[in-house]
């Protein structure tokens, strides 16, 4: 029972530590991309290339989605946009939050446009950050991990081939299909 | 005789703000000339303050490896228009994919700018972000391709339009400080 007890205490206070890293700015995020490879090692079964920006971003998107940071993501994975005309805040999948992206649909409402995922009461919650947000779209299986390879596909499936050689420089091939097939054999 | 102008300033160099070559980030945003937003775009002399596009448009991302992607400008002078500069862009398509034969089917027809963040970005980063083609654009004047050279690329050049010029050698986009006009810039300049 102490045992079970211990394992509870220590799986909260990982999620907690990771959740308040992931909360950081940009430039403090950047100090501790390696605690959070290895915890998307350990949940995903997947080493993370350090060096390259959009295996990066990859990484930080499914940990938000993994520790239930939002309820949110943008149709264009990596897009980015200003928060507001002559601001210097930016919104990505990259930086989401429910919070920021309350802020960012607050701002205008047709913004929706742009989201493939968002609570379905997405209005309420504009008007009442406090109400549980109602999610129908897409739910996201914590439960699965490591993550299953059909998952990992459709996730691949989303970046270019270009992004996909940055991600993976020693696998070769002529087709994305092909591609993503070596990456999970890979794996 | 008014478009004749005299210097009004020294020429001066400073050892504390020494010329650098590049472009950084290997990354360009270009923008379909009429998505501009006249209205909108607010500029003084040589340096943009507000570079806004049409409501739903954005810029797109042009992407590429190590040095491959440039900007040149020269001075043009004719016996016959007003003397002025013209711009150029230098890229090319990595790919002699489908998708890249859509983009050079695009290229050929459109009227662009090209906003890039040059490694020399002066004092307080105010001049890291310059437009070429910011007053007439840029249309597309080569594009060779050969599957022996290049690793098969597509090699293009964007650059202003003959008997057009720009008044000036490339505009400078500084709107309010380096950090909005970056966000700008990362986010495509894309108006939602």
């Amino acid at each position: 029972m102490w045992f079970a007890l211990l394992s509870f205490l220590i799986i909260n206070l990982i999620l907690i530590v990771m959740e308040e890293i992931l909360k950081l700015p940009q430039s403090q995020l950047k100090l501790h991309i390696k605690e959070l490879a290895e915890d998307y090692y350990v949940n995903y079964g997947r080493r993370v290339c350090t060096s390259c920006p959009s295996d990066i971003n990859n990484m930080l998107i499914t940990l938000r989605k993994h520790y239930k940071m939002t309820n949110f993501e943008f149709k264009k994975l990596n897009g980015i946009y200003k928060m507001k005309q002559g601001g210097s805040v930016t919104i990505s999948n990259k930086s989401m939050t429910d919070e920021i992206a309350l802020e960012f649909l607050s701002i205008n409402k047709e913004r929706i446009s742009l989201f493939s995922k968002y609570p379905e009461n997405w209005e309420e919650l504009l008007d009442n950050p406090t109400v549980e947000p109602k999610v129908d779209v897409e739910p996201i299986h914590l439960e699965e991990t490591p993550i299953i390879q059909s998952d990992l596909r459709d996730e691949l499936s989303k970046y270019k081939m270009q992004e996909l050689r940055e991600m993976y420089p020693d696998i070769k091939a002529t087709s994305k299909e092909d591609f993503i097939t070596l990456v999970l054999n890979e794996d | 005789m008014s478009c004749i102008k005299k210097i009004t300033a020294d020429i001066t160099f400073d050892c504390q703000d020494k010329a650098l070559k590049g472009l950084a980030g290997s990354k360009a945003v270009i923008i379909n000339f009429d998505d501009i937003d006249p209205t909108a775009t607010t500029s003084t002399g040589a340096t943009i303050s507000e570079l806004n596009l049409k409501s739903g448009s954005t810029g797109f991302s042009i992407g590429w490896y190590k040095d491959l992607g440039s900007t040149a400008i020269e001075f043009t002078p004719n016996s016959e228009v007003v003397d002025g500069f013209a711009h150029s862009f230098l890229c090319r398509l990595g790919t002699s994919s489908a998708a890249n034969a859509e983009i050079a089917s695009e290229l050929k027809g459109g009227r662009f700018i090209i906003v890039v963040e040059t490694n020399y970005k002066g004092v307080s980063n105010a001049d890291a972000f310059k437009v070429y083609g910011f007053e007439n654009g840029l249309e597309l004047s080569e594009m060779t391709g050969n599957s022996g050279e290049n690793a098969g690329s597509l090699l293009f050049t964007l650059r202003t339009k003959e008997d057009t010029y720009e008044e000036y050698p490339y505009a400078i986009l500084s709107e309010t400080d380096y950090l909005t006009t970056k966000a700008s810039f990362d986010s495509l300049f894309a108006s939602v």
